[in-house]
């Protein structure tokens, strides 16, 4: 029997793999799909007649039989019935499997550049799809009902398996997805593995949702039999209602258990509150006492102005926390529907009292100013019209300014060789162009009336004359001074002028002159071999810090960064670095390092120890 | 010759609300060839699939003696069901390995001179059923299962095939367990007699003893009322009544109006009988 079996669905399979072969090669030479390698036809063909394939294989599993009126005979024959499915499900599988490892093949031989469904997805499409028809095809005679039956299945499947994830995440307190993003994600593989629900976990409870379709196979083909298949169906649902349930609650579990609450991360605010965030929470410690606030935030806010923290809720808006009351408020919301806020973190900007943000505008290279303003919650927008928005959209606000009454936002794109612009409040675009031609694309940083321009070529630093932006200096690729690291500045044309910035040059440590735009040397930057956690940390509006880190003596140095002096201020010691629960931050109010579940403050610059009696 | 090859207890059988067996027991022993009669819808079929295993009871069980495996179980399905796509070659090669027959008796299927590349589907019913009964045969059967088939048999075959039967009787031990009611050929064949009506056994008797115990009475006035009957008819010699169970003391009352019949008219009064109950009720 299992030999018949075998010859059966390799005979399947030999024209199965010659029409995937020859549909898209008579596609391809009659040039029915023109400019299009063979490959781009035959892959996503050949995907979806595999999804076909895995549904046939499924559903045919009596079929042959059924079509041959030859069931009376095959459950004649000294087989149990287990013993007859497992004969007729092997060489199925096996099928199943072959052209799923020579998809693989093609895959990874280039193939990958023309799939239609994503690895992970397909895959997961793939055996989910045969595995349910497979255990529906003994439910109907009725090759077409039974296909619409398995897909139908396969559709309710994948709703209630991420209804339930999507549900329980939001009773965790993970509200930042929406159903339909779960399954996206998840199905093109855009779940990261690290993410609030890791793959193994959802993996474990989709098979404890399949298990029971399976499993109430298996009990009921044990008395499956030449009656009508409703009689066999009425004992299927029997099995599977009970089993079903179970698998649900299984699921649920897994998931539940599965879910990733997120790290503790902490935030030590200038008034010296700290913030405590997970992914479902954020706590406020202060000296005596600590408030709980739902949702989460991330914790590391925009700004900081005691005791207000402002922070970007993605896709939802600005929330104004104050840490104070321990209470929030939403300052601004997105317009969401098609004019949906710009998010990115550099088109937004906080000068004074005012948060300044773009929205798209109503028309074509049009786009929208949007002032908030921190303690009315009065929102103005000032609509702006220029070519670059059409091709950019939204810029990267880097500074703004009051000139002869009337203030300006100076903005530039990023990755983009378009030269920066001068937003007025009236409405009016100024171009402020670059003297020299600028190559390749690039992105800014601007000091003291200083533009940094960053891209492949090196660092070129500008400075405005007569409303255009003139090159003053540049440092060829070898002599570029890393700014990757560079804190983002608070608006600096109306803030107090910082002299000097700090960062790297290939493994040295280096100073740069903000006035003489030249570079002092100040010892060996640690490479990743022996230092970890080396950083120049930036604390507005004047100071700078260096970190090191020994791996192996597991101490991490605090140095402080001054003209061209590096002091050594402290040397915290026991901190395994190896360990990636362990932190080590330097904000405004101090220093928070996290040993494992222990926390320990200290203040800057005296290293004094603060206590968070409520803190565990 | 009395061990019990198969035992079937409190067999319950039903097809969504309608019972199709209800809790029926009954025993057949080695050799023993029972036809199983009854009107359209009494359980016959139902109960002969039961025993191939080819429904699976929803209550009771059947029991076959431990030296009756499933492979020494023949079963043929008035469906004529086989895997019709195959050759007749293919069908046989396939039979004797799934079934492990080592030494095939092909005496019957030699006889029927089938070419050996034609597909299944291209035989005729009769055709179909003598080559599907010669795989059976070839098995060396310990339990030969057959619905009702032989009609679409013609008489030359049909004749070939009742041989074959009674030889693998007195070869092999064989119990045929059959479901006819053309009984004009077969009627020297059972040995017992299973009429169903209604998912149960009505009469379970051996042929003789039927045969003793139901007689004709023709006559034309009514009959006593005591005088019990499962059937009766009018014809143009008279009132016909199908007395059973028939005692020595009626002999004496109508000795000249009784008749003794044969199986096949015993059997079209039995299942009469009932219909007739049916329409009463």
């Amino acid at each position: 029997m299992l030999k018949k079996e075998c010859r059966d669905i390799l005979i399947q399979s030999l024209f199965f793999a010659i029409a995937m072969v020859a549909l898209p090669a008579v596609i391809f030479l009659a040039r029915l799909i023109p400019h299009q390698p063979y490959a781009a036809i035959f892959i996503p063909s050949f995907q979806s007649g595999m999804l076909f394939w895995a549904l046939f294989m499924g559903v045919s599993l009596f079929s042959s039989e059924r079509g041959q009126k030859g069931m009376e005979y095959l459950l004649s024959l000294p087989y149990s019935r287990l013993q007859l499915l497992g004969i007729k499900v092997l060489p199925r599988f096996l099928s199943i499997l072959f052209f799923y490892l020579v998809f693989l093949v093609i895959y990874y031989q280039g193939g990958r550049d023309f799939v239609a469904l994503a690895l992970f997805s397909f895959t997961f499409l793939y055996f989910v799809l045969f595995f349910i028809s497979l255990c529906l095809s003994p439910l109907s005679d009725n090759f077409l009902v039974l296909s619409l039956v398995s897909l139908f299945a396969l559709v309710i499947f994948n709703e209630v398996f991420f209804l339930i994830a999507w549900l329980l995440m939001r009773m965790a307190g993970i509200t930042y997805f929406s159903w339909s993003e779960i399954s996206s994600t998840f199905l093109s593989l855009q779940w990261e593995a690290e993410s609030e629900l890791s793959f193994p976990v959802l993996i474990l409870a989709a098979l404890f949702l399949l298990f029971p379709l399976g499993l109430a196979m298996l009990f009921s083909f044990k008395r499956f039999d030449a009656r009508p298949s409703r009689i066999y169906g009425r004992r299927y649902f029997k099995f599977l209602a009970p089993s079903l349930a179970l698998g649900i609650l299984c699921a649920a579990l897994t998931i539940w258990i599965g879910i990733d609450r997120g790290p503790k991360e902490y935030y030590l605010t200038e008034d010296q509150k700290l913030i405590e965030s997970t992914y479902v929470y954020t706590k406020i410690y202060d000296h005596d006492s600590v408030s709980k606030l739902l949702p989460c935030f991330y914790p590391y806010p925009d700004w900081d102005t005691p005791p207000y923290l402002y922070l970007f809720n993605w896709g939802e808006g600005l929330v104004k926390l104050d840490t104070a009351t321990s209470t929030m408020e939403m300052i601004y919301r997105d317009p969401k529907f098609k004019r949906r806020t710009y998010w990115e973190f550099w088109s937004r900007f906080k000068y004074e009292k005012t948060i300044a943000l773009f929205e798209p505008g109503r028309a074509r290279g049009e786009i929208q100013l949007v002032l908030i303003d921190t303690d009315t919650k009065n929102v103005t927008r000032i609509p702006f019209k220029h070519d670059f928005f059409e091709d950019e959209g939204a810029p990267e606000i880097l500074d703004c300014a009051i000139q002869k009454g009337k203030r300006f936002w100076l903005v530039s794109f990023r990755w983009s060789v378009k030269h920066p612009l001068r937003l007025w409040q009236d409405g009016h675009v100024e171009n402020v162009e670059y003297r020299d031609k600028i190559l390749d694309k690039t992105f800014a940083h601007y000091m003291n009336g200083t533009l940094f321009l960053s891209n492949s070529e090196g660092l070129t630093v500008l400075k405005e004359q007569d409303n255009s932006f003139v090159t003053v200096k540049k440092f060829l690729k070898e002599d570029k001074p890393s700014i990757w690291m560079w804190n983002r500045l608070p608006g600096n044309l109306e803030n107090a002028r910082i002299k000097e910035f700090y960062g790297r040059r290939k493994d040295r440590l280096v100073r740069l002159d903000l006035e003489t735009l030249d570079i002092e040397d100040l010892g060996e930057w640690k490479k990743m071999e022996d230092g970890y956690w080396v950083a120049v940390r930036f604390i507005p509006p004047s100071e700078f810090y260096y970190t090191e880190g020994n791996e192996r003596e597991q101490t991490i140095k605090i140095f402080k960064l001054q003209g061209n002096q590096k002091t050594l201020l402290k040397t915290f010691e026991n901190i395994d670095l190896e360990q990636r629960k362990n932190r080590f931050e330097i904000f405004k109010g101090g220093i928070v390092i996290q040993r494992g579940k222990r926390v320990q403050v200290y203040s800057l610059p005296d290293f004094q120890e603060i206590k968070f009696k409520k803190l565990g | 010759m009395n061990q019990n090859v198969l035992e079937v207890r409190n067999l319950s059988v039903r097809f969504g609300k309608k019972v199709a067996l209800g809790d029926i027991n009954v025993q057949f022993r080695k050799g023993e060839s029972v036809v199983i009669a009854g009107s359209n819808g009494a359980g016959k079929s139902t109960l002969l699939r039961c025993l191939a295993g080819v429904i699976h009871p929803d209550k009771g069980q059947i029991l076959y003696s431990e030296d009756v495996p499933r492979e020494k179980i023949a079963f043929i399905s008035d469906g004529l069901s086989l895997f019709e796509n195959m050759t007749l070659k293919q069908g046989l090669d396939f039979h004797r390995r799934t079934f492990h027959i080592q030494d095939p008796d092909e005496s019957f299927f030699e006889q029927l001179r089938f070419s050996l590349n034609q597909k299944i589907k291209s035989l005729s019913v009769g055709e179909r059923t003598l080559y599907h009964l010669s795989l059976l045969l070839s098995q060396k059967p310990a339990v030969l299962l057959v619905d009702e088939i032989i009609h679409a048999v013609d008489p030359y075959l049909r004749e070939k095939f009742l041989e074959a039967v009674i030889e693998a009787i007195d070869k092999n031990g064989t119990t045929i367990i059959t479901i006819n009611h053309t009984f004009s050929e077969i009627q020297n064949i059972p040995e017992r007699v299973l009429i169903m009506e209604g998912g149960q056994f009505i009469l379970d008797e051996k042929s003789e003893n039927l045969k003793a115990k139901i007689k004709k009475v023709v006559t034309e006035a009514e009959i006593q009322p005591e005088i019990p009957f499962v059937f009766k008819k009018e014809s143009v010699l008279g009132k016909e009544y199908f007395v059973y169970p028939f005692q020595d003391d009626f002999r004496r009352k109508y000795a000249h109006d009784f008749r003794s019949l044969e199986l096949g008219e015993i059997i079209k009064a039995l299942i009469g009988g009932e219909y007739a109950k049916k329409r009463m009720s």
